[in-house]
């Protein structure tokens, strides 16, 4: 019962968060051109065109109002209208969110399983060559820009040795939007390994993941090195207290000793980082969208900013504070969870 | 010293840790925490280990366990009497015979091939726990325990009581399902906690109480051989006092044996038959209680006996008030390591490092002047 209120209380928090990001927003994205571009789809309309589009949005009003107008929009399902997407924006959302999701959800996967093993292995092998290599590694995976390492990914598995496609969510041949696919891909929820799971179709499902693998590699490039230094040294702290002692006391074999006593108190601070950096991924995968012409997120907000898209902007600028808020949320849920001390209040 | 059987026994033990530094991590130095002591404990005893912190007492402590791995020297557990009186015989002819180059970076000592060596050795081979495999060593666990300083750092805070106090005895095979509940109970009711908080976790206890849990988690295994590593250290006095006497308690009823380690001579003096006082890693002096308590002989114990607090405002007394600090056990003084620091230092002292030798009754005294 505790949990549930407590997901309430969270859950209410949204309401304030939200206003405050989308009041920011809204006032910021006033000073970057006429309101009235963000509601129309040719570059030159005519002026009655305009004065149109402003006595329908209210844009002769205050920005007060205008922001009322817009909010009222908001809460009642109607986002407007993305005109770099050309499709409403809660199309474009529901559209682009399970491309990004996916590959956020497998490159943190990738991240997560890798880099807590190596974290650990570095902590317990400390000072030894295998520390040394992985402490250097780690460095680089955190100092590497990512274009550059896609690009390098690119030419190498797909232009030297064809081990990996050039980019796109599926290949031609199963690609739903393609009429001549052979046998077309039957979407329902837009999550691409699901829908081919729902089809029944393993070898869709296959290709799908083909797809997604150098991306979701390239994208957990960084936060590989970030979990491994926090596993390491979270690790090492653990190692050192006295619990671990008396567990080796209690003649537990080595094993035993690292794995339940030292590692599961070690993951504590380590899911922190994991839910932060999922968030992460999910809002800022815009480089690595772009090089493996990926439909997702990212690249449909970097559109959308450089053609003053704004309400594309201000719907996703929602999107990611619902994230964050979201993540924040499982993350101190799990850390209930995990750790026995803390309480949810 | 004649072939009398001791539970446990250190030899010539040391334990530094080495200072690295630099881009290579090279070695420049060592803190030598413990510095060739030797000493023993029998069975059902309680030996006191006393000292300033950082002197070694817990070093040793740990070392004793094979928690951390020794520098030099051995540790004899469970060695009969005639064995240890013909092992000590062998070694006063290894130390007659010429001392083998020292090898670098040769991990493994070649069988001896003298007939009295290779004696020795199979004799140190057989009874030094620093010798054993780590599977012997993991199954002899069950018999030596250790109880922590810090209650709060020495509980695992993800595991319910009842896993801390049981995981011993599940892991070593002693018990299963329901029978291991029914011992933790048992346990529990034993040191004084209510069994009914079984499915608590650490975190829900006072200090005290934890405490009580770290001692029936040590006794989970029915050992032989207990450290207590400052026990009392981190609680409220009138819960020290509640710790210290169930400890008595239960060595009477389990006949234990202590190695109570601590800093507080008031407690050393309730708890222990004998006691040893440590400085910068070499023991000063080692005795039974009534030695070491009434007759001190040792500058550096002399001193911290005077300062006990006695609860007699008409007595007076000369109290010693050491000056300076410890020196650093990095670069201990030249001679005897007290020298920097005792009223009655002599040019020898700074030269000379004083044997630790019988002064009578088995009361050892390492000063040059005693």
């Amino acid at each position: 019962m505790r949990l549930t209120s407590f997901i309430i209380k969270r859950l209410l928090l949204l309401i304030p968060v939200l206003l405050g990001v989308s009041l920011l927003v809204f006032v910021l994205m006033g000073f970057t051109g006429e309101r009235w571009t963000a509601y129309t789809t040719t570059d030159h309309p005519k002026q009655a065109q305009i004065w149109a589009i402003e006595e329908k949005y209210h844009l002769n009003e205050s920005i007060a109002v205008q922001y009322y107008y817009w909010l009222d929009g908001i809460v009642h399902g109607d986002w407007g209208y993305s005109k770099q997407a050309r499709m409403p924006v809660t199309d474009a959302i529901s559209n682009k969110f399970p491309v990004t999701f996916e590959l956020a959800l497998i490159s943190s996967l990738i991240a997560v399983i890798i880099g807590i093993s190596i974290g650990t292995l570095s902590a317990i092998k400390r000072n030894k060559p295998v520390d040394h290599v992985v402490r250097f590694v780690a460095l680089i995976g955190v100092s590497l820009p990512i274009f550059w390492l896609a690009l390098l990914l690119l030419q190498a598995l797909y232009l030297n040795l064809g081990l990996a496609p050039s980019g796109g969510r599926i290949s031609l041949e199963f690609d739903p939007s393609n009429p001549l696919a052979t046998t077309p891909l039957i979407v329902r929820t837009n999550f691409y390994t699901v829908d081919s799971l729902l089809m029944g179709n393993l070898q869709i499902f296959g290709d799908v993941l083909w797809h997604l693998m150098l991306p979701a590699i390239c994208l957990s490039f960084a936060t590989i090195a970030l979990l491994t230094r926090i596993m390491r040294s979270s690790m090492l702290e653990v190692m050192n207290l006295d619990y671990v002692k008396t567990a080796r006391a209690k003649g537990l074999s080595e094993k035993v000793v690292l794995k339940k006593h030292a590692r599961r108190n070690a993951l504590i601070p380590t899911t922190t980082v994991v839910g932060l950096a999922f968030a992460g991924l999910l809002g800022g995968a815009v480089i690595t969208e772009n090089i493996f012409s990926l439909n997702g997120l990212g690249k449909w907000s970097t559109a959308a900013l450089l053609s003053n898209d704004q309400a594309a902007i201000l719907g996703f600028t929602m999107l990611i504070a619902i994230i964050v808020v979201l993540a924040n949320l499982i993350v101190d849920i799990m850390y209930a969870y995990l750790d026995p001390r803390v309480r949810l209040e | 010293m004649s072939d009398e059987e001791f539970l446990i026994e250190a030899r010539s033990m040391k334990k530094y840790f080495p200072l690295r530094g630099g881009l290579l991590k090279k070695e420049f130095g060592a803190v030598r925490a413990v510095d060739d002591i030797s000493f023993f404990i029998r069975q059902g005893e309680t030996l006191g280990l006393v000292g300033e912190s950082g002197c070694g007492k817990t070093t040793t402590g740990r070392c004793m366990l094979m928690l951390s791995p020794l520098t030099e020297g051995d540790i004899y557990y469970k060695m009969p009497g005639d064995v240890r009186k013909r092992m000590v015989e062998l070694e006063e002819k290894e130390a007659s015979l010429p001392q083998p180059k020292k090898r670098k970076k040769s991990k493994k000592v070649p069988k001896p091939e003298d007939p009295d060596m290779l004696e020795l050795w199979e004799i140190r081979q057989k009874y030094a726990l620093n010798r054993k495999d780590p599977e012997t060593l993991r199954r002899l666990r069950r018999e030596m325990q250790i109880v922590f300083q810090d209650p709060f750092s020495s509980l695992n805070p993800r595991m319910l009581v009842k896993d801390i106090i049981g995981e011993p005895l599940k892991v070593h095979g002693v018990l299963e399902g329901d029978q291991i509940t029914e011992r933790v109970k048992l346990l529990m009711e034993r040191v004084g906690l209510n069994p009914d908080h079984l499915y608590r976790y650490p975190h829900e206890f006072s200090g005290g109480q934890r405490q009580r849990i770290g001692v029936a988690r040590a006794l989970s295994l029915n050992p032989n051989f207990i450290v207590l590593d400052e026990p009392t250290s981190a609680l409220d006095v009138s819960v020290q006092a509640q710790i210290l006497n169930m400890l008595n308690d239960l060595q009477n009823e389990l006949g234990l044996t202590y190695l109570f380690i601590s800093h507080d001579l008031s407690t050393i003096r309730h708890m222990c038959d004998r006691v040893n006082v440590m400085y910068l890693g070499k023991i000063v002096e080692s005795g039974t209680k009534e030695h070491v308590f009434e007759n001190p002989l040792h500058p550096y114990t002399t001193a911290l006996i005077s300062v006990i607090p006695v609860p007699d405002p008409e007595l007076k007394r000369e109290r010693v008030v050491l000056a300076g600090d410890v020196p650093s056990p990095a670069n201990p003084p030249s001679g005897c390591r007290f020298h920097t620091r005792c009223r009655f230092r002599q040019e020898i002292c700074e030269i000379e490092d004083p044997p630790l030798e019988d002064k009578g009754n088995g009361h050892l005294v390492a000063c040059h002047f005693r």
